[in-house]
């Protein structure tokens, strides 16, 4: 399910800053423009944060119609985005917590998805690709989905800083706005959570200097 | 040489490559990298895990995930949950509020004439409403301005197939679970919905002041009573006064079918959460693509939904009741069982008069029950199940209910179950009659999902209806 998902917020500081504050003077329409420009990113992340789709979808829902409960305070210290972010990234980690759940994702698993949202074993989400089968398309997606299964077996805040910071493309200032800590402590938790994640990629057999493929 | 604390260097690497050192710093790392080897070495692993992560596909958002967040708010806005603060509380909205609670509340009264009209397609917008009276003049524009502005959420794609044209067709009617034990309580809540009514009716009138929250909750929950009620149309009460308006109405239906009770035990906590989502979804399609655009309309003023209750417990498990037709039972259940997980475990009654467990008898059991039944069948009195009694067909002034106790009393059946299925005592009559209508009937559904917390117990016994319960979302 590979999308054109920007990295980057498509609308300038200005013109959010205006539909925020239409929103405060009470334009729900505006809520709409900014909720259809950052849905996508925002379930991206949350997404990555949580691993299900269908969690993901409430989730993102939830975000939006918090951050718009709490619309009056916010006072644009920050981005509308990044608090927007802080709202959704918050909301998923403790959905993780509360569901204690890890995902990992098993190139043997069995199971029927059939559209629903549940979360696909990993030769379905090959398949799902839609790349025609040469023996590199396959070796990429392979490479993929031990990557995703790594990222899914790390802890939760590791995974919420690589998200924000590798996907996202969050700069840390950023990072430590929407996770309310401060930028030392974002440097130290991006080089953890990187180290983290390269001992879960090698423990399962992807080595990262070489890039061999290891067959199973 | 300088000594480096491989940790601190490895923080600094990762920070280097993401460009957040400052000049210092970075002029000590690139000399770090010139002289140093293992340093390179490390930067280079750091920058492939980097890249494999942004290699990873991204996800949209749901396509439909804007309209719902966007519904959501129009409809607690309008209906001032306070939750939903503080958008609502401004003082332009809550004057709007104001004026469509009142307008709500009137098109409640005018709803029974309405529903009479539900056959025909009422393509009207939501401003038809405004046609009939009002008892606030001048505001009529304003309302029909914010009426035109609430927006249905976007109905999920819905995989229709050749059996949804006769869902779109019949609206799915709520009926109260009439079981002959109940009959004495549901008369007493039956008066209890009249004088409530009675009651807002009064407020109306008399009070010119726009209806607080909490009344407003009473009231609303008071007119999906009325609203559910004189949709259900059950027949005769004690009083008469029912069986005066259902003469009116053109949709009397016999509640008359045994309720289906069906438990679905599903392998493990994923399955249980696909089976809750692919039920919730099945439920929310039927709902939307059955509902006629007044009574959309009504639902998306007065914040009442005609429709099911459901609670989902904490360990995940879910107990919701629907009204259905036979024929969305057999989707329903075809839909489980398209896609089956091993262990999911099935058990299906009918009434307390038959059960079936597992996939197969279910499936045989299903295929028996009346897929339709129209008035010109069961007046000649055609059996709707082989062996079972006929129906008949009724008069004006039949009542149905003293039907279905007599035949309970009596143990009328036709003749034994199918081979296979478990015989209960006291068989009362399965078939639906149809009284003037060829809507679809519908009945009352309830349904269970579970998972095992231990090792897969036995399904429980048929025949215990599941209460009312108050929808109560909470995360598994």
């Amino acid at each position: 399910m590979e999308a054109a998902v920007n990295s980057e917020p498509t609308i300038s500081l200005l013109e959010e800053a205006s539909l925020v504050r239409s929103v405060q003077a009470g334009d729900v329409q505006a809520y709409g423009q900014l909720i259809v420009r950052y849905q996508d990113r925002v379930f991206n992340t949350v997404w990555r944060i949580c691993r299900d789709p269908e969690d993901a979808r409430d989730l993102t829902q939830e975000a939006f119609l918090k951050a718009l409960r709490a619309i009056d305070r916010f006072q644009g210290q920050s981005a509308f985005y990044t608090w927007l972010f802080r709202i959704a990234v918050n909301l998923a980690l403790s959905h993780r917590k509360k569901a204690k759940l890890r995902l990992v994702a098993s190139l043997n698993e069995d199971r029927d998805d059939s559209g629903t949202g549940r979360p696909m074993s990993a030769a379905e989400r090959i398949a799902d690709y839609r790349t025609p089968a040469p023996a590199r398309a396959a070796e990429l997606a392979e490479t993929r989905e031990r990557v995703v299964a790594a990222l899914d077996a790390i802890d939760e805040q590791h995974r919420a800083v690589i998200i924000l910071r590798d996907i996202e493309g969050f700069d840390y200032q950023r990072i430590a706005d929407v996770l309310e800590v401060k930028v030392g402590t974002i440097k130290s938790r991006v080089h953890r959570a990187r180290a983290a994640l390269q001992l879960e990629l090698e423990r399962t057999g992807e080595s990262l200097t070489s890039r061999t493929d290891t067959k199973k | 040489m300088m000594r480096h604390d491989p940790e601190k260097l490895a923080e600094q690497l990762s920070a280097f490559l993401d460009g957040e050192l400052d000049e210092m710093e970075r002029a000590r790392i690139e000399e770090v990298l010139r002289s140093n080897p293992a340093a390179r070495d490390k930067l280079a692993s750091i920058r492939d895990t980097v890249e494999l992560v942004r290699g990873l596909p991204r996800r949209p958002a749901p396509h439909d995930l804007a309209g719902a967040v966007m519904g959501t708010i129009e409809r607690s806005d309008l209906l001032g949950d306070k939750s939903d603060a503080p958008i609502h509380a401004r003082p332009g909205w809550r004057t709007a509020r104001s004026l469509l609670l009142t307008a709500a509340l009137l098109a409640v009264t005018v709803t029974v004439g309405l529903w009479s009209m539900r056959t025909t397609r009422d393509h009207g917008e939501p401003q038809s409403l405004v046609t009939g009276p009002s008892a606030v003049d001048g505001s009529r524009e304003t309302f029909t301005e914010i009426a035109t502005e609430v927006a249905l959420p976007a109905a999920p794609a819905a995989k229709l197939d050749a059996d949804a044209a006769d869902s779109r067709a019949e609206p799915i009617k709520l009926a109260k679970a009439d079981m002959p034990s109940e009959t004495d309580r549901g008369f007493a809540r039956e008066r209890e919905e009249h004088q409530a009514f009675d009651d807002v009716a009064a407020k109306i009138r008399g009070a010119p002041e726009p209806a607080t929250t909490d009344s407003l909750a009473s009231t609303r929950t008071s007119g999906a009573m009325i609203i559910e009620r004189l949709a259900t149309a059950a027949p005769t009460d004690e009083s008469g006064a029912l069986e005066k308006k259902e003469r009116h109405s053109q949709t009397v239906i016999a509640k008359t079918a045994p309720p289906i009770r069906l438990e679905i035990t599903c392998a493990d906590a994923d399955d249980l959460r696909w089976c809750r989502t692919r039920l919730t979804r099945f439920l929310a399609d039927q709902r939307e693509h059955s509902r006629s655009p007044t009574e959309k309309a009504v639902e998306e003023l007065t914040g009442v939904r005609f429709e099911n209750n459901a609670r989902v417990t904490p360990l995940g498990d879910m107990e919701i009741h629907a009204d259905l037709t036979d024929r969305q039972v057999h989707r329903l259940l075809g839909i489980f069982d398209a896609a089956p997980a091993a262990r999911r475990e099935v058990a299906l009654s009918v009434g307390d008069a038959v059960s079936a467990h597992g996939w197969s008898q279910t499936q045989q059991l299903l295929a028996m029950l009346p897929v339709r039944q129209v008035p010109s069948q069961a007046a000649r009195g055609q059996p709707a199940i082989e062996g079972w009694p006929a129906a008949q067909a009724p008069g004006k002034d039949h009542n149905y209910r003293k039907d279905a106790q007599v035949a309970q009393r009596r143990g009328r059946g036709g003749g034994a179950p199918p081979p296979g299925f478990r015989e209960q005592p006291s068989l009362g009559a399965i078939d639906t009659v149809i009284p003037q209508s060829t809507i679809q009937p519908t009945r009352r559904v309830h349904i269970r999902l579970t998972a095992p917390k231990t090792p897969t117990p036995p399904p429980g016994p048929p025949g215990r209806l599941v209460p009312d319960l108050t929808k109560d979302p909470q995360n598994p």
